[in-house]
């Protein structure tokens, strides 16, 4: 998991904190896929929302 | 019957019954119990809830207990683990009263209306998390606690793969409803999530035309792509009772008019489609229906199966011949009535409602609260239908 050290990134803005977030997170999705990345976090971001 | 071969036989018993082409060879039972499951079974709600092997034992339980034909809930209607693995949630879990409240939890205030509009996504990372999760809204947020969540869901998923799987390789269950997407009504998500009950009353009323704005702009997020993966579908796929589900919770708060403006052109575009396509869908409407009954009346038979809440199903028989019925056994009786009772309550349904079929017992609300169910009325009610319909 990458970043975590960087503290100016403020995960909570999107798309930039967004593109990060999906940057960092451990995923069964190639770090080049970065479109399928977004897409899987905002997935759960939605399903995070409607909980 | 072996396993597989019972649920092809409990599968075409609610085709037969859902499409009303052919009288089924006797009425199908259709479990609609969820967190009653749990209770019965033994546990306190929150172990189930928390842990997915206590689920798996509380839903074996409730399939070897009562021959049903079909389980509605598999044990992942709550699914709390991933909300609390990221410091929220909106259920609230009494172990001691024995409830599940949700809450009326709004992610969307008055003035906020045109940020959601202009850009949905953004407003749900943005403003949406943070009227639900602390360390959103504090800015604290890494991206480890993001990976805790990530993992809650993926195990979820495993679970829901495994229990879907489970149901009918080792029970003979008839699945519920085939994989053709969903179409999430933008009126429903507001009603559910973004504005809550009291938002959107209070909208509907100051604002109808920001209503219009914010339907169309969630439904282009959701609703439209839904509309056009179940365009894509090939037709009914009669390996599941049903080709598809829809669950509608706003229209308890609309009238006539608004019902026309927000929630039927959404609906009847769906309905349109499975219709042209000659596919099923089960309609659950919570509380009451009755009002907007005369939308459905046009549709050829065998599209829709209603299953009512709070309605009458033998009005709604006469009111609706061209749709099928799921429902009719009142959670009232089976917490408070005798065995006696429920068994008549069972017999005359079944009789009158599927004597030409078109007809699916089930109860009718979401049985939630022990007192809900007594274990020996709805083994009582499970036992009659195989043996006497």
């Amino acid at each position: 998991m990458a970043d975590e050290k960087n503290e100016k990134i403020d995960y909570t803005k999107y798309p930039e904190g967004m593109k990060a977030l999906a940057a960092a997170l451990s995923m069964p999705i190639p770090p080049e896929e970065s479109a399928k990345r977004e897409a899987a976090l905002m997935g759960l971001i939605t399903s995070l929302v409607r909980q | 019957m072996q396993t597989e071969e019972l649920r092809k036989y409990r599968t075409k018993l609610f085709r037969d019954a859902s499409m009303m082409k052919t009288k089924p060879d006797r009425v199908p039972h259709m479990s609609f119990f969820v967190t009653w499951k749990i209770l019965d079974a033994g546990y306190k709600l929150s172990e189930a809830m928390h842990d997915y092997d206590i689920m798996e034992k509380v839903v074996r339980y409730h399939l070897e207990h009562y021959d049903f034909d079909a389980l509605f809930e598999w044990g992942g209607r709550n699914a709390v683990r991933i909300p609390e693995a990221f410091g929220g949630g909106t259920y609230i879990i009494n172990d001691e009263n024995e409830v599940v409240s949700y809450l009326d939890k709004a992610i969307c205030d008055r003035g906020e209306e045109d940020e959601l509009i202009a850009n949905p996504m953004k407003f749900f990372y943005e403003k949406g998390m943070t009227k639900k999760y602390p360390c959103w809204a504090e800015g604290s947020v890494t991206p480890a606690m993001v990976q805790k969540a990530y993992d809650e869901n993926n195990a979820f998923i495993q679970f829901a793969m495994k229990m879907l799987r489970m149901l009918p390789e080792e029970y003979g269950m008839a699945k519920m409803t085939a994989p053709n997407g969903f179409c999430y009504c933008g009126i429903d998500f507001m009603f559910n999530t973004i504005l809550g009950i009291k938002g959107l009353s209070y909208l509907m009323r100051r604002d109808p035309g920001k209503v219009d704005a914010m339907v169309e702009a969630l439904d282009e997020l959701y609703f439209n792509p839904g509309l056009e993966a179940l365009k894509k579908a090939p037709g009914p796929n009669m390996d599941y009772a049903f080709d598809y589900d829809i669950t509608l919770l706003a229209h308890t708060i609309l009238n006539q008019k608004q019902f026309e403006r927000w929630l039927w052109p959404d609906l009847k575009k769906v309905l349109d489609v499975l219709a042209e396509k000659g596919m099923t869908v089960r309609l659950f409407m919570e509380g009451s229906s009755k009002r907007f009954w005369e939308y459905f009346k046009d549709y050829p038979a065998g599209v829709i199966t209603m299953h009512p809440e709070a309605d009458d199903v033998f009005e709604l028989r006469k009111a609706l011949p061209n749709c099928a019925i799921l429902g009719g056994m009142p959670v009232q009786l089976l917490g408070k009535g005798t065995r006696e009772q429920c068994v008549e309550r069972a017999r005359i349904l079944c009789n009158e409602l599927g004597k030409d079929g078109g007809f699916i017992l089930s109860q009718d609300k979401m049985v939630s609260f022990r007192n809900d169910a007594q274990p020996e009325n709805v083994k009582a009610v499970c036992d009659y239908v195989l043996e006497h319909t």
